[in-house]
């Protein structure tokens, strides 16, 4: 055996992943026909499934056109910014929970150990993750690209930001991963106040010298008293900022491309098990766990808290266990707060008491953060078990602090309600929205998920699990039946009332368990 | 003592406001044994983490051949040889394909007999063509301390190794590490096993009492 004392040639990366992919072709057990009949069917399937988008997308862009008048106009062309600033944002806020560089668990242990150049195995992944970005942004930005009206050179120049934004986001996130310094954190934390404080800019058209878009020749006559073309001039302006942005985020690519070679394994430990429970989580569409996943990662090895004991005693220390839990981690407070932007944004828009919709929807998505506590003790009877209360009184104190935001929440939207209703039907109202939500709210979080152990349950889409297709719904069907009957007047606001209280009383029964 | 291969200085390690290693100092020296004891929680296994780079120590250092241990560095890599109890396995690849794997990214030039040899001696000969999903908990534990073997070595960190393992088992890696012992391989032992301790160790550091009170054999 060759002892350590004698230097040998190490092989390079590439060699290894040629061996690893000469393994694993050499188990195949599809034939090569099989194989080209699964390609056949994955690329007619992308083509009829592009086609019918295609067509979908053109249809709506036509209805556009022919549709929107005055305020209408005015919001279709600031949706293309806004739409580019969130996936910016969002962009940044899944890089930096996934890694953005990443490695596998195995990958780490067999691998990473080895005196193989360490840059040189990471390198692909961050490439991938890179091709990612630009993939995913340009497919979500080609939608309000096309629906806004934008002509070919316009779609390009939005696309062509957004995707530069977006890189750039996912370099300074993969920058601040490997450096782990403080000012890279804070630099993170900027970057991101900075893309919400635009995207409000541009949620209430206060972003000056954004340029809206050319109209198609045909609908020019419908729409012209609305909109401006997008001018050469402004054209020019956009493809500027598109080349400054993409310059940024070249270089903040390559930095990071060089800088992988010097990451350790403790820090891409800390994310090399969140997107394979991720995955697994979203393939059995169990979003509790993605939910339970997510929890986890916040609370890892790299956590600290300052201890704190004492407070009140019965149902009452579990909602001071809340509120200690708050200033504790407050992003999803600060994250409720600043979602407060979308209702007032819908508000601009001029949809009228349609924000009621914008409120609640937005309301639920931010609500499950909040009820960290709540999801913990209902996601098994563990814990419920060891305390001595009944699913009434556990869920009720697990409601104070969440259930007390989402009202608060509810209420700093009662600006963006039509100025004409009476102010006795506006305070209703908002207290209608906060009930929606936090009914929708405990609707979601203390869902079972589906049992894959039960026999299936046959439906038109063959056997399924019992309870796969309310998982996904859940909570958005509460969400439907209550905010729903808010634009129908007076009686809809009580009979909305009616139905998230009946929800509520259901979901604390025992018999809800 | 010897010219030490592995030199500890000072390494403390807080969570929160507890404080679970001290300014822990130890040395091993080639051919060289030291075993680290004491109950759950006394910080025996965050101590290795922060000797090989997977926890951040709060203060301290670690050199390996007189170059400070950072992992990164591709010579700390080809001298040290890990087996922790978190290790994942490709789930596509075979026992023997793994080893193979870890044997070629070492360069060992016979890696072939290399890796059949220590299948036949940790006892995986059998499963060697088998995926790790098909493993019992013993055996996976044994692929993973097959690892250590496949590749030059000059310090062995080793995390309860006995874990899992069966009598026999644990016999065969008491001789194997005397044997690596021999060979003038340094080796750091974790275990909660005294037999094995008894067996293998030169020197004991207790961290169950006076943290980093040493014992010596």
């Amino acid at each position: 055996m060759r002892t350590a004392e004698t230097p040998a040639e190490i092989p390079a990366a590439r060699e290894l992943r040629a061996q690893m992919r000469a393994w694993r072709r050499g188990r195949a057990e599809l034939k090569i026909t099989e194989v080209f009949s699964d390609a056949y069917v994955a690329l007619f399937t992308l083509a009829m499934v592009a086609a019918l988008g295609g067509n979908v997308v053109l249809s709506l862009r036509r209805l556009a056109d022919d549709t929107c008048v005055a305020a209408c106009g005015d919001v279709r062309s600031a949706a293309p910014w806004l739409v580019a600033l969130a996936t910016a944002l969002a962009t940044l806020a899944l890089a930096r929970l996934l890694g953005p560089v990443f490695s596998p668990p195995a990958a780490n242990g067999w691998l990473l150990s080895t005196p193989v150049d360490r840059g040189e195995l990471l390198r692909p992944g961050w490439w991938r993750a890179t091709a990612i970005t630009l993939t995913g942004a340009g497919a979500v930005l080609i939608l309000p690209a096309m629906l806004s009206g934008f002509g070919f050179a316009d779609g390009a120049a939005l696309m062509a930001v957004g995707g530069a934004s977006a890189l750039a986001c996912v370099g300074i996130a993969a920058l601040s991963q490997i450096h782990e310094h403080r000012a890279a954190r804070w630099c993170t934390w900027l970057v991101t106040l900075a893309l919400w404080i635009l995207l409000g800019l541009a949620a209430t058209r206060h972003l000056g010298g954004a340029p809206t878009p050319s109209l198609s020749t045909e609908s020019m006559t419908a729409a012209s008293m609305n909109t401006e073309s997008m001018t050469s001039a402004s054209l020019a302006i956009v493809l500027t900022i598109a080349a400054g942005i993409a310059l940024v985020a070249a270089l903040l690519v390559w930095r990071a491309r060089v800088d992988v070679a010097a990451m350790s394994r403790r820090v891409l430990a800390h994310t090399e098990n969140v997107s394979p429970s991720l995955s697994g989580a979203l393939s059995s569409l169990d979003l509790g766990l993605m939910f339970d996943v997510l929890l986890a990662r916040r609370w890892g090895p790299r956590a600290r808290v300052h201890t704190r004991t004492g407070g009140p005693q019965g149902w009452m220390a579990l909602a001071h266990r809340d509120l200690l839990r708050a200033g504790r981690t407050p992003q999803p407070f600060v994250l409720l707060a600043g979602l407060v932007l979308v209702p007032y944004a819908a508000a601009e828009a001029d949809v009228g008491r349609a924000v009621v919709l914008a409120t609640t929807l937005v309301g639920l998505l931010a609500g499950p953060a909040l009820c960290s506590g709540m999801r913990v003790v209902m996601r098994t009877q563990g814990l419920a078990r060891m305390l001595a209360m009944g699913r009434k009184e556990l869920i009720l104190a697990h409601l104070v602090v969440p259930g007390t935001a989402l009202m608060l929440f509810s209420i700093a939207t009662a600006w963006t309600l039509p100025a004409a209703l009476p102010p006795g039907e506006s305070a209703v109202l908002v207290i209608a929205c906060g009930l929606s939500t936090i009914a929708s709210t405990v609707r979601w979080v203390t869902g079972k998920p589906p049992n894959y152990g039960a026999p299936l349950v046959s439906t038109p889409m063959g056997g399924l699990p019992p309870g796969l297709s309310s998982s996904v719904s859940r909570g958005f069907d509460v969400w439907a039946v209550t905010a729903l009957p808010l634009m129908f007047g007076p009686v809809g606001v009580l009979v909305s009332m009616a139905i998230s209280l009946t929800v509520m009383s259901y979901l604390l029964s025992e018999s809800a368990d | 003592m010897g010219d030490a291969l592995l030199t500890v200085r000072g390494i403390t390690r807080r969570f929160a406001d507890r404080i679970i290693l001290s300014g822990v100092d130890l040395d091993v020296a080639p051919g060289e044994a030291v075993g680290v004891v004491g109950p759950n929680g006394s910080g025996k296994s965050t101590l290795l983490r922060c000797i090989v780079g997977m926890d951040k120590a709060d203060a301290g250092t670690a050199t390996l051949a007189g170059r400070t241990l950072d992992e990164r560095v591709p010579e700390i890599r080809r001298d040290l040889a890990i087996a922790m109890d978190d290790i994942d396995f490709f789930p596509d690849l075979s026992v023997v394909e793994h080893l193979d794997l870890m044997a070629r990214a070492h360069a060992q030039p016979d890696a072939q007999e290399l890796v059949d040899a220590v299948l036949d001696e940790v006892g995986l000969m059998q499963v060697s063509g088998q995926l790790p999903s098909t493993l019992s908990s013993g055996q996976k534990r044994r692929l993973a301390l097959a690892s250590v073997f496949v590749r030059p070595r000059k310090l062995l960190v080793l995390d309860e190794p006995e874990q899992r393992l069966d009598r026999d088992g644990v016999r065969w890696l008491g001789t194997k590490l005397l044997s690596e012992k021999a060979a003038g391989r340094a080796i750091l032992l974790v275990s909660h096993d005294p037999d094995l301790v008894a067996q293998v160790c030169d020197r004991v550091i207790d961290l169950g009492q006076d943290q980093g009170l040493e014992r010596a054999r």
